[in-house]
């Protein structure tokens, strides 16, 4: 589910009269009778039922509860991580949480920014730097026109392919052979 | 929508080209008979390939194509697709779009500008009241979207915060394609926002002479480069949480090497220049 605070556009603390209004107001933008259209009012039912569950949650005081941050941005109820990571002193930890928060939201030069951060203050964190890494590499495992060896077009300017730990030993092994048609060994056990 | 979203056309098959050319036409053809012959000055790659998207992503029989006139030369006949559905829904965002653009254009550019704007203006502003009588939802997301992009730049925001408005207009567009709507969001979302950053880079040299809002002023070139290939990045991972049924060969070619292509096309011109 997303974040039932940002679905109502409210601040999380915010009073039940400020959920009310926002909740009557978006029940009016998205009454399915207003769009004639079926796939917009397809969209409309969905939002509509999207908005009362969200409203539901918040009313009954389910929202907020015990759940720590990290579950909170799992779930993608951003702006109540976001609300509650504002009160907390500021340690690796916080800049790591705070670079997921935007990364979620599609801010990327700002996660880089608290990723980056996260790490220099904590360079030993292997979860940091895994954070920072994958904002890096393409993460394109089906693109087609990735070939290994090359082919017509190689990789490309951006985000084309890097050398993985694969390629060493691939490496390594031609260079042995090599040495070995020349009479000597680089890797003596192969 | 300017122009940044296109394939690479040296790595397509013909067959795959002509069915792209399908849905260029077929969207020219649409925005004629739906809304007049002004219309279809406003087509772009952009739309085409939203057209294109839309199909790609609804399952269900793969599409039909057509012989039919051509819209400008009476001699010629093109291949148009027949779908009807995905072209109607383009063409209602294309001309939406294309209002906003030009009302801003006759607000605050140049004088050759603002006289080519005003006598679009009256045109644009007939489809748009068209089209927001057939999809209301259409109209409101991109009126907040233009909207979030001009409050954004009037308070000097980050590059993030600018391209907020674009992205958040692109992923509520692709949230009313067929799919899941998280993972359709972020797609749209990153398409939007890799839209913003071309049309930024784009405006570069020009902003800094006149002195208008850039979000991307303040940086050197290297970090813009970086930029724009995390932006494609992402774009690329959210690309493949989106499940596409037909067409896939194009899509791919637009996804992995077509935003590539356009960047890179980008960035080099500007070295150029220099």
């Amino acid at each position: 589910m997303k974040d039932p605070y940002e679905i109502l556009g409210v601040k999380p603390g915010a009073s039940e009269e400020e959920i009310k209004t926002a909740y009557r107001g978006l029940a009016k933008k998205y009454h399915p009778d207003r769009y004639q259209d079926d796939a917009m009012r397809e969209l409309a039912q969905e939002k509509m039922s999207e908005i009362n569950a969200a409203y539901d949650s918040i009313i009954s005081g389910k929202a907020g509860g015990g759940e720590n941050i990290r579950e909170l941005i799992r779930q993608n109820r951003l702006s109540e991580a976001e609300a509650r990571l504002q009160n907390m002193n500021k340690n690796a930890e916080w800049y790591f949480l705070m670079g997921s928060v935007c990364y979620k939201r599609g801010w990327l030069s700002d996660a880089m920014r608290y990723y980056q951060t996260a790490v220099n203050m904590d360079p030993a964190n292997g979860e940091y730097r895994e954070a920072l890494n994958r904002m890096n590499t393409s993460g394109a495992y089906n693109n087609p026109y990735q070939n290994p060896y090359g082919g017509y077009r190689t990789g490309g300017y951006y985000g084309g392919r890097r050398a993985d730990s694969c390629d060493v030993c691939s490496s390594l092994i031609c260079a042995d052979c090599c040495c070995e048609c020349m009479g000597g060994d680089l890797i003596p056990c192969c | 929508m300017f122009g940044y979203l296109k394939p690479y056309k040296p790595e397509m098959k013909l067959k795959e080209y002509e069915c792209y050319k399908g849905f260029y036409c077929g969207l020219c053809r649409t925005l004629k008979q739906r809304y007049g012959i002004v219309s279809t000055l406003s087509l772009t790659y952009d739309a085409a390939m939203l057209a294109l998207l839309y199909k790609a992503m609804e399952n269900g029989r793969i599409c039909d194509f057509e012989r039919k006139g051509c819209v400008f030369c009476p001699f010629k006949k093109c291949t148009m697709i027949k779908e009807e559905k995905a072209l109607d829904f383009s063409a209602d965002v294309l001309v939406i779009m294309v209002y906003f653009k030009i009302k801003d254009s006759f607000l605050d550019k140049g004088i050759l500008e603002k006289i080519r704007a005003l006598f679009l203006l009256p045109f644009f502003a007939r489809y748009k009241n068209k089209a927001k009588k057939k999809s209301l939802m259409l109209y409101e997301i991109i009126e907040e979207g233009v909207l979030r992009t001009l409050s954004a730049e009037k308070e000097n925001a980050g590059v993030d915060a600018a391209a907020d408005g674009t992205a958040y207009m692109m992923g509520s567009i692709f949230e009313a394609l067929s799919g899941n709507r998280e993972d359709n969001y972020r797609f749209g979302y990153m398409l939007g926002r890799f839209i913003y950053l071309c049309d930024a880079l784009d405006d570069l040299e020009k902003d800094e002479k006149k002195g208008n809002f850039n979000p991307l002023k303040d940086m050197d070139k290297k970090d813009r480069e970086e930029l724009l290939s995390y932006a494609i990045n992402e774009t690329k991972k959210a690309y493949e949480n989106v499940s596409i049924y037909d067409m896939k060969p194009i899509t791919d070619n637009f996804i992995y090497l077509g935003l590539e292509n356009v960047a890179e096309s980008l960035t080099t011109e500007r070295k150029k220049k220099k």
